[in-house]
């Protein structure tokens, strides 16, 4: 399918029942087709969003779009229909609002495409932001596959590590390459003539066997190889048939699965995961003074909050060390999208009163060879937490050991599944 | 790097940041070691204005006494449940009778006795068990020890109760910033460490300074060492640039971004600053917003830009989006530290 052809599927959609109905027949069509290995037309893919702001300034779906040039037309209840107004006007997909705070965008075009299309919607607004998926977290999402599903079903876990800021004495600092590797599909070597020759640590590899049997190994393993702490994508099986829905490190989900609603489900599942996560990490993180309250009797002046405290399982050398702050803080665009004049305090220690400069807000931090701890104050979407974590482990350390407050980040995470019951 | 050290520890701001940080739930092992999270302490307020109760005023009075009626201790430490309630000082220096810090103290010392929780309005007097505690530098401790035993001793000749005086000591060498405590404050405060605790650890030509939670005080000008005035002072730019820069980004063009300068400087100080009763202190913090600003408007280049408007505060105006870009890398590039950072700071005449 050409991406006009795709456009005009999308076009023709009048309602939440029809999208449905629509992308689950596209769904089990290409489940079919995957089994034959002969695609025809590109799967359904899912981006889960978060609108980041405060909840007194939220806006809507349809002003989000509007100023960045896009066009939502509501076809449901919080169901919008999204269409680029350039020149070739292409719908690219749906956005459901889950929440006003979340919402997922629901696209049939090519990978290629759409990635492209979501990673510029949300670098060119700062309201929006990817859900965020730490490698911590998947391993804690990792239990819920394993007490979800039959242990002969099959697991699939990919992880990604690569040191892009490790450089030994006698290498030369390299200019930072910009992050695109999201689009690449697991196990498919395309790149042999083009391949970057690394030496540095990079770990990208896929694990598929029975959920038992990785149940079983995966913690040893990750004690012997630090890198297995670094998840990037995690399946959840689909309980309807073979496949499922591989849930990506940045909120991207791709079903392969040849069910829409369980894909959708799987979606809002983690969503809400996600969002119990999120008013934890925003509870116990957020830094501020309260002033005197009559409410609360004895609240006057009263400091709250609790740094995040990231330690390094090795300590990092000089070279990278200074590496990292230097191509993080030394240009605009940056993988941890931070902006700071970094104040040196020793070879290998600096303090940055600085900003995420994705969401606009502010993020104070002391960065050393052995640790990261920051403050974060009211305000500062829980989000850049998660995305600073997550991008640790990918590019510093997949071992790092994360606190908020005095509480290990795994255990909030834990917590905040706990939180999502049948209601 | 240690005689610098061993500066950094008699410094009040710095001292006030430690006593935040060694109050802060995380981990110990690594950054600062938080003795009194650990001890079951946390910041409960910052600098509050706290009156001594008029019973007590009424005695004081009648016995030709002199002491403050209030004070604003830097921190206030608290037990979960305020079985404890800690009143911590901080001060370079230890000080003997007569002084306007004797009188400082021994209105402390009352308000850490019985009667703290009711200053705090957290319950009613005899509820907790009261701490005087001051942070100073290691070889102040024993002269300061002494003060405040004699202080204790002239209010208990008088029937008033005080809070337990004693005294942490800043003190450092080559591996290890430390504190050390007496038996009594270690006892009081349930800290099981024995004297002195090393609290963060010091790697070779490093400052062991943390993370600034309140970044600088404009009523300490002239008691920093000027390297400390300087850096204080660019920490408050960087914040404030971090600010302006928030601001700017989150913008959607074409707009006029209002900064209010209370706005700039209640972000830039956790609202502290609201909270600061010294007016003089205030005009300074203005007077540093408008040094900056200007310092800014001047690299920008465009004065039609960032201009300040009276009853308004700073505006800066974005026609478009091609502005936008440029206005946000443009104050991304600004350099605080290339601005004068140990001059005199002059309050406002104006509310400008």
């Amino acid at each position: 399918m050409t991406e006009i052809e795709i456009s005009n599927e999308i076009m023709s959609i009048k309602s939440r029942e029809q999208m449905i109905r629509f992308l689950d027949g596209y769904s089990a069509d290409r489940l079919e087709e995957l089994d034959e290995r002969k695609t025809r037309a590109p799967l359904v893919k899912s981006y889960m969003l978060e609108h980041a702001c405060d909840s007194g300034n939220l806006k809507t779906v349809t002003s989000i779009m509007k100023y960045r040039g896009i066009l939502s037309t509501q076809i449901g209840d919080n169901l919008f229909k999204i269409q680029e107004t350039d020149k070739k006007e292409l719908f690219m997909g749906f956005l459901e609002t889950l929440t006003p705070r979340y919402f997922v965008f629901y696209s049939i075009h090519e990978s290629q495409l759409v990635d492209r299309w979501i990673k510029k919607v949300v670098c060119d607004a700062p309201e929006l932001d990817h859900v965020w998926l730490s490698g911590l977290t998947f391993d804690v999402l990792w239990n819920k596959v394993v007490r979800l599903n039959n242990p002969h079903r099959y697991a699939r876990i990919m992880f990604q590590h690569d040191s892009i800021y490790q450089i030994d004495k006698e290498m030369e600092p390299r200019d930072e390459i910009e992050e695109d590797d999201e689009n690449t599909a697991a196990g498919i070597d395309d790149e042999e003539d083009t391949m970057e020759i690394i030496e540095r640590r990079a770990s990208k590899f896929t694990l598929v066997d029975k959920i038992s049997v990785v149940h079983d190994k995966l913690k040893r393993l990750q004690d012997i190889y630090f890198p297995l702490y670094a998840i990037s994508q995690l399946r959840f099986p689909s309980p309807v048939g073979r496949g499922g829905h591989d849930f990506y490190d940045y909120g991207k989900v791709t079903n392969r699965s040849g069910n829409f609603r369980d894909h959708r489900s799987h979606i809002i599942y983690i969503q809400r995961i996600y969002d119990a996560l999120m008013k934890r990490t925003e509870e116990k993180i957020w830094f501020s003074i309260e002033k005197e309250s009559i409410q609360t009797p004895g609240a006057f002046q009263k400091l709250i909050g609790s740094p995040l405290s990231i330690k390094f399982k090795e300590p990092l050398n000089k070279e990278t060390f200074d590496y990292w702050i230097k191509s993080t803080f030394g240009r605009a665009r940056n993988r941890f999208r931070l902006w700071g004049n970094p104040i040196r305090l020793g070879p290998m220690k600096v303090h940055v009163y600085g900003v995420d400069r994705h969401l606009w807000q502010p993020i104070f931090m002391e960065i050393t060879s052995k640790h990261l701890t920051a403050i974060i104050p009211k305000g500062t979407c829980g989000n850049t937490v998660h995305r600073l974590v997550t991008n640790i482990q990918r590019f510093i350390d997949p071992a790092a050991d994360v606190y908020i407050g005095d509480m290990k980040y795994n255990d909030m995470v834990d917590n905040s599944s706990g939180d999502v019951k049948y209601e | 790097m240690n005689s610098q050290i061993e500066e950094l520890c008699g410094d009040p701001l710095f001292q006030l940041n430690m006593a935040i940080w060694l109050s802060q739930p995380k981990p110990g092992d690594f950054g600062v070691r938080p003795i009194f999270y650990e001890s079951g302490f946390r910041v409960h307020s910052i600098g509050p204005r706290l009156p001594i109760p008029p019973d007590i005023r009424l005695i004081l009075n009648e016995l030709n006494i002199e002491y403050h009626e209030s004070a604003a201790p830097d921190v206030v430490l608290a037990s979960d449940n305020y079985s404890k309630i800690c009143i911590l000082e901080c001060k370079k220096n230890s000080f003997g009778t007569g002084s306007t810090n004797t009188l400082q103290a021994k209105t402390l010392l009352i308000i850490s006795g019985p009667t703290a929780p009711e200053v705090l309005g957290v319950g009613l007097r005899k509820k907790s068990y009261g701490i005087l505690a001051y942070l100073t530098r290691a070889d102040q401790v024993d002269a300061l020890q002494g003060t405040l035993n004699g202080l204790k001793d002239d209010l208990s000749r008088i029937n008033i109760d005080s809070g337990e005086p004693g005294c942490f000591g800043l003190g450092c060498d080559e591996k290890a910033l430390s504190i050390r405590y007496s038996g009594n404050l270690g006892e009081a405060m349930n800290i099981n460490h024995g004297s002195p605790v090393e609290v963060i650890s010091i790697d070779d030509d490093t400052d062991p300074r943390p993370l600034y939670i309140i970044p600088y005080d404009p009523s300490l000008f002239n008691q920093h060492s000027q390297g400390e005035e300087k850096i204080c002072r660019r920490i408050l730019y960087e914040r404030f640039l971090g600010y302006v820069l928030c601001k700017v980004g989150s913008a959607n063009a074409p707009v006029e971004i209002k900064i209010p300068v209370d706005e700039i400087l209640n972000s830039s100080t956790f609202h502290l600053f609201e909270i600061w009763d010294d007016r003089s202190v205030r005009k300074n913090f203005k007077s540093l917003v408008k040094e900056f600003m200007t310092s800014l408007r001047e690299y920008l280049g465009d004065g039609d830009i960032l201009s300040f408007e009276t009853g308004v505060g700073w505006v800066i105006k974005i026609k478009d989006s091609m502005t936008h870009d440029n206005i946000i890398k443009q104050i991304g590039k600004f350099r605080p530290e290339g601005m004068e950072l140990d001059g005199e700071v002059m309050p406002l005449l104006f509310e400008e």
